[in-house]
């Protein structure tokens, strides 16, 4: 049966009403591509499909060993599937900055922002709110990314704060709230996808509306022309080619912001910015919590390399037939936070008893993350338990049991990799 | 169609083939209301789910993001996802 005659037999159940998607692929939505390869942005670097429609894939491990994410292998993460997808489609962007508590309504094609302002460059990671939430257990619902949905790219933009002041921000503004007009509701009654960020964070130096990432444009799929950089918070506030603006004292209704994205109060270490009920038991998520990923194992005997992960990404691999006695293993990974800083990052190959300092071999700025890498010698057979443990200059670390939670943020359950000898 | 057919080449040529929903065509066939607004990936992937996980999904479909499902059609929805991707409590 093709899919033509398939979504008939839907109409003839449904009794009619039901409305063909829009389809801007050459493909069948009724086919399902969980799980598998899919050559999204270019032939030679196929992402992990989460959903085909709309688009969500994940980027594999073995990418991180680059410090800057390329932009073919970064991520994508949308909710609705009607945005353009097209870098025509934006020929008449603009970006507006309005509302009850801007003085004055300014907008700006994407010549004038690059001509009327500063422009700036920072490195900061994009990391999924929902990164690893596929392994929540119990499971909770979602997409069910693994170790990757997230990267590390230098961002040149404006600042936010620049075209905010601009338009002139009331002293008791509250609030922005963002969304893309690239990105609409599928249908009628459905919120765009919005969200509010508390003026005291877009005001925030390092707030950008980025329109290069990593030297080039930005791709269609990760915010072209231009996109909001939040550093230091997850990536659902840095809005893809954000369109509006508004300026507001008190925060309009809408579910992606009321509802989702959301973290039961005070279960996490992460900086809390206002609510609309200071009593709600569940309060907006902020802030990434500080993490630590292994990438690869390098044995310096064999000069073998080794990406410890299946290629779907579903789950760590154990590590066989690697490393002999007598041998010299190199563990690599990242280590990344909120914008405090990472202050080091340990290894362990005893599955935790004893710990070691690795050593940090590239940084670039608070926001962004580090490389760190750690050598030890293999001395006996058996099994090695490794892991990593970053900490950040406030002190904070990653955790051995995970914190539930119902939407599956913020795991940064230290990992553990075992190799045999 | 031509385009999707060379999409499955494509996958088949990453050593992957595409699946489609479990059932039979007939059982399948009040699952069309699923993709108005998304492929059945998301099915996949967060299955297995109970009775009561999917009449949650269901509901959530409804009621937050405004799918136009009928009340009976979401009931045989929840039937189909219950048996062919379902777990026990
Ligand atoms: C009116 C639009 C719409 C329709 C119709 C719809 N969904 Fe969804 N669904 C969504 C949106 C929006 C999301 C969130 C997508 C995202 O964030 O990536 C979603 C997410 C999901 C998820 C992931 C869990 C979650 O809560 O995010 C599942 C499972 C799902 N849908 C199943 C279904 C099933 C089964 C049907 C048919 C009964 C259906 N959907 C019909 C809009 C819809």
């Amino acid at each position: 049966m093709d899919r033509r005659t398939f979504l008939k037999g839907g109409l003839l159940v449904a009794g009619g009403g039901l409305i063909l998607p829009k389809l801007s692929v050459a493909y069948d939505p009724s086919e399902i591509l969980a799980w598998s390869r899919y050559p999204l942005k270019s032939p030679k670097h196929p992402l992990i499909v989460q959903t085909m429609r709309p688009r969500n894939f994940e980027t594999p491990v073995q990418y991180y060993e680059h410090f800057y994410t390329p932009n073919e292998a970064f991520y994508v993460r949308w909710h609705q599937a009607d945005y353009a997808d097209k870098k025509e489609d934006f020929k008449d962007y603009k970006l507006k900055v309005y509302g009850p508590a801007a003085k004055k309504p300014v907008e700006f094609t994407l010549d004038e922002l690059k001509k009327n302002f500063k422009v700036y460059e920072l490195t900061a990671i994009n990391q999924c709110s929902g990164n690893r939430r596929g392994l929540s257990d119990p499971k909770v619902t979602g997409l069910q990314w693994r170790y990757s949905a997230l990267g590390n790219a230098k961002w040149v933009g404006v600042r936010l704060k620049d075209v905010l002041d601009a338009a002139g921000v009331d002293p008791k503004a509250k609030a922005i709230v963002v969304h893309s007009s690239y990105n609409p509701p599928t249908v009628q009654g459905q919120d765009h996808f919005a969200k509010a960020i508390p003026i005291w964070k877009a005001m925030d130096e390092n707030c950008l509306i980025a329109f290069e990432m990593n030297g080039e444009e930005l791709p269609v799929e990760n915010g072209y022309p231009a996109r909001l950089v939040i550093a230091g918070w997850t990536a659902t506030y840095w809005i893809k080619a954000v369109t509006d603006i508004q300026v507001v004292f008190d925060l309009p209704k809408n579910f992606w912001y009321d509802t989702a994205y959301r973290l039961p109060r005070g279960k996490f270490p992460t900086i809390e910015f206002w609510d609309k009920d200071p009593s709600a038991p569940f309060v907006p998520i902020t802030e990434m919590v500080v993490n630590s990923l292994v990438v690869k194992f390098v044995n310096n005997n064999t000069k073998r390399t080794i990406y410890p992960y299946e290629v779907d990404n579903t789950q760590i691999k154990d590590i066989k037939n690697f490393a002999r006695m007598g041998d010299y293993i190199t563990v690599m990974g990242v280590a990344y936070d909120g914008g405090y800083g990472i202050k080091m990052v340990e290894v362990s190959v005893d599955g935790g008893k004893t710990w070691q300092e690795a050593k940090i071999i590239k940084s670039d700025g608070r926001y962004s993350w580090v490389q760190w890498e750690h050598t030890f010698k293999v001395e006996k057979k058996g099994v090695y338990k490794v892991m990593a443990k970053a900490s950040n200059r406030m002190g904070q670390t990653q955790t051995f049991e995970l914190i539930w939670n119902p939407a599956g943020y913020h795991n940064n359950v230290v990992q553990t990799f075992n190799l045999y000898v | 169609m031509r385009k999707v057919v060379m999409l499955s080449a494509l996958l088949v040529s990453f050593g992957f083939s595409a699946e489609t929903l479990k059932g039979t065509p007939e059982e399948k066939a009040v699952m069309g209301y699923c993709l108005q607004c998304h492929s059945y990936d998301y099915i996949k992937t967060n299955a297995p789910l109970t009775q009561k996980g999917w009449e949650g999904v269901v509901k959530k479909m409804v009621n937050v993001f405004k799918a136009p499902i009928p009340e009976d059609a979401q009931k045989q929805i929840i039937e189909y996802l219950t048996k062919y991707y379902g777990k026990k409590e």
